[in-house]
């Protein structure tokens, strides 16, 4: 729900000396994941009060809490599938990806960087998405691993 | 009925940091009105967190040969805390990273990854104070984030682009023909092929129209363009009194948005020449070190045959055995082989090529232990087995040492007379030559180490492998052949010619510790 890569990076890091810390105080029997949600729920809002970002409001994250969804597992799978179907991605759209997610760049530096607008980069970002989503789940689907 | 395009745009929106305040409501509308919506949006942070997981694990120094993923904003690896216990927190934070499997945290780094998106050449680096990730001169550079505190550093790109960078810089290579430059001096000589070679600075681009120019940009933002020849266009955020071409001579200054015309002046750029010739400098102090080093090298201990590839006496074709331990006609005999510079131009070394080439050698008795040292230059490796050293064929004892197919370093030395893959006490190393290496001098050391019942492997003095040393039996010295294998009858692989340059070599009839290994010359 945090956009920004760096602040969800603190997040999960604030969470984790928290969970380091209060190892002790979970207790057995108790839901392991929903305890450390807890702790990531509060930690993300103290961010959010401090104002230290701009995300959705309190309300839509708690519905987005409440909604059953099913997470896949098997990761390094994905990543794998993931990364062959990056190779089909053409020449701008896999330089857009990756200045995006490993160089950390937001549309208008990656637009500056390439020498084109903000609007096409976006537009560049969402179809290179569309297309790895389809791909990563179509592979996934016909070559379980 | 959620306008479902809409609803794409201002998720995507969100996760790229573009909603503006007004769509930031209407996305929240959206979510708060329909479970569909949510899912839709749970799927998307899903995918942006794969995406954002996989660059960590990819864009890392692995792709990269060492050096940093393009310039993040921030630099943070966190990855490991992620992974380690921050599963569950993602869900309710970032959704980036999807439930892991417990236990495997960092194994997952080894996926192998083909150097296939370079970029340019590092050609030299002179008196360079890296800061983080530190190429080595001669290696490939992929995209990503090149910065040094201090001393000078020459790039060839593959689009033809040469670029030489004063440090203290810091510098973006984007792609064969784009550079973004924080900060430092750039001077870059274009030709044609490579026109339209760009350089960015903030919001200016500097396109070069096959020419020489100059880049300036120091800490406090300021921005300086010097043109040595050609012309250059400037395009982006160019101040309105500037003028968007320059010429031969021109140059311009832009500091907080105003330009001011200058004149351009090549001597406050790095010379070319100069590098090269301080480049030369220093290679030729670390021969004459290596030269030093070597004379009292042929003293130590244990020392049976040391080729030092220096002096060759053409055309008969010796290579003299340099020990001081050395036994009587113990000199190698050079069987074919170009005669072709060593790890510096100064040196000599012998290039193995053809199925022929070798240099045969002969020392007497057996021994305990050994270990064996060669400085080479691989080239290729097409062969299954890539001899560096065969010793005594055929014998009990004998000892093979080689690189396969997959750069392993590899040694076997027969233990018992049957002819199968268990009569070997041998040692593999994980790849240590990949095709990123070919071309480049490495140290290669093996000790069969009786005393301590150790084999070990080392690439440039570091300790690379280490396996049992079982079937202590005498290792049989005899008649070797270096660069090649005599083979036997039995051999199902006889042509096994090494591919590349050896400059020197040693064969010691005792174990050398870490320490002695890390310290040869």
């Amino acid at each position: 729900m945090v956009p920004d890569f760096s602040l969800a990076d603190d997040i999960v890091q604030e969470t984790f000396l928290v969970v380091t810390r209060k190892a002790s105080t979970f207790e057995l029997g108790s839901s392991f994941a929903a305890w450390v949600r807890t702790i990531a729920r509060f930690k993300t809002l103290e961010a959010m009060r401090a104002r230290r970002f701009e995300t959705l409001s309190e309300e839509v994250l708690d519905s987005l809490g409440t909604e059953e969804r099913e997470f896949h597992g098997e990761t390094d799978a994905r990543i794998s599938v993931l990364r062959s179907c990056m190779e089909k991605l053409g020449p701008q759209a896999r330089r857009s990806i990756h200045l995006r997610y490993a160089g950390d760049h937001l549309p208008p530096q990656i637009a500056s960087l390439m020498g084109c607008t903000v609007q096409s980069v976006n537009v560049t970002l969402s179809r290179a998405r569309a297309f790895l989503r389809d791909c990563v789940r179509h592979t996934m689907a016909i070559n379980p691993p | 009925m959620i306008d479902e395009s809409r609803l794409e745009r201002l998720i995507d929106a969100h996760f790229d940091q573009q909603l503006m305040p007004g769509e930031r409501g209407e996305l929240e509308a959206m979510l708060l009105s329909s479970s569909k919506a949510r899912q839709r949006f749970l799927e998307r942070a899903e995918c942006h967190g794969l995406l954002r997981e996989y660059a960590l694990r990819d864009g890392g120094g692995k792709v990269l040969g060492g050096m940093e993923t393009p310039e993040p904003r921030r630099v943070r690896r966190l990855r490991g805390l992620w992974i380690a216990g921050a599963a569950a927190a993602c869900l309710a934070v970032g959704l980036w990273l999807v439930p892991k499997r417990e236990g495997d945290a960092g194994l997952t780094d080894f996926s192998p990854v083909l150097p296939n998106n370079e970029v340019a050449l590092l050609e030299c680096a002179v008196g360079v104070e890296w800061d983080g990730a530190s190429p080595v001169p001669g290696s490939a550079v992929s995209p990503g984030v090149l910065k040094f505190r201090s001393g000078t550093i020459s790039l060839g790109f593959y689009s033809g682009a040469r670029v030489v960078l004063e440090g203290p810089a810091s510098v973006e290579l984007v792609s064969v023909d784009l550079v973004r430059l924080d900060y430092g001096k750039l001077t870059a000589k274009v030709p044609p092929p490579a026109e339209g070679f760009t350089v960015v600075n903030n919001g200016l681009r500097v396109v070069d129209r096959g020419t020489q120019f100059g880049m300036n940009v120091s800490g406090s933002g300021g921005c300086e363009v010097h043109v040595f020849d050609g012309e250059v266009e400037l395009q982006g955020e160019v101040p309105a009194s500037a003028s968007r071409e320059l010429f031969e001579g021109d140059g311009v200054s832009i500091r907080e948005g105003r330009a001011t015309p200058i004149t351009a002046d090549r001597r406050s750029f790095a010379d070319p020449v100069g590098m090269l010739e301080a480049a030369a400098r220093e290679t030729e102090e670390q021969r004459k070190k290596w030269t030093e080093s070597s004379l009292e090298f042929r003293k130590a201990k244990g020392l049976r045959v040391y080729f030092d590839f220096e002096g060759i006496p053409a055309p008969e074709g010796t290579l003299p055995n340099r020990a001081a331990g050395a036994d009587r006609d113990s000199d190698g005999s050079i069987i074919g082989c170009d005669r072709l510079t060593g790890r510096w131009d100064s040196k000599t070394s012998l290039g193995f090529a053809k199925t022929s080439d070798r240099v045969r050698f002969r020392t007497q008795g057996t021994a305990d232990s050994v270990t064996l040292m060669a400085s080479v230059r691989v080239d290729s490796l097409p062969l299954e087995h890539n001899s560096l050293l065969s010793m005594a064929p055929g014998k009990l004892g004998e000892v093979h040492w080689k690189i396969d197919r997959a750069g392993r370093l590899l040694v076997g030395l027969r233990a018992v007379g049957t002819r199968d893959f268990k009569s070997w006490e041998r040692l593999e190393s994980p790849p240590v030559v990949s095709p990123a290496d070919f071309g480049r001098w490495i140290r290669l050391t093996t000790v069969l180490d009786a005393g301590n019942g150790e084999i070990r492997h080392y690439v440039n003095g570091r300790r690379v492998a280490t396996g049992p040393f079982q079937r202590k039996i005498p290792i049989q010295l005899g008649t070797a052949n270096l660069g090649n294998l005599d083979p036997t009858p039995y051999d199902a692989n006889p042509v096994r010619n090494f591919n590349g340059r050896i400059d020197e070599f040693a064969l010691f009839t005792r174990a050398l510790s870490d320490e002695e290994v890390a310290a040869m010359p």
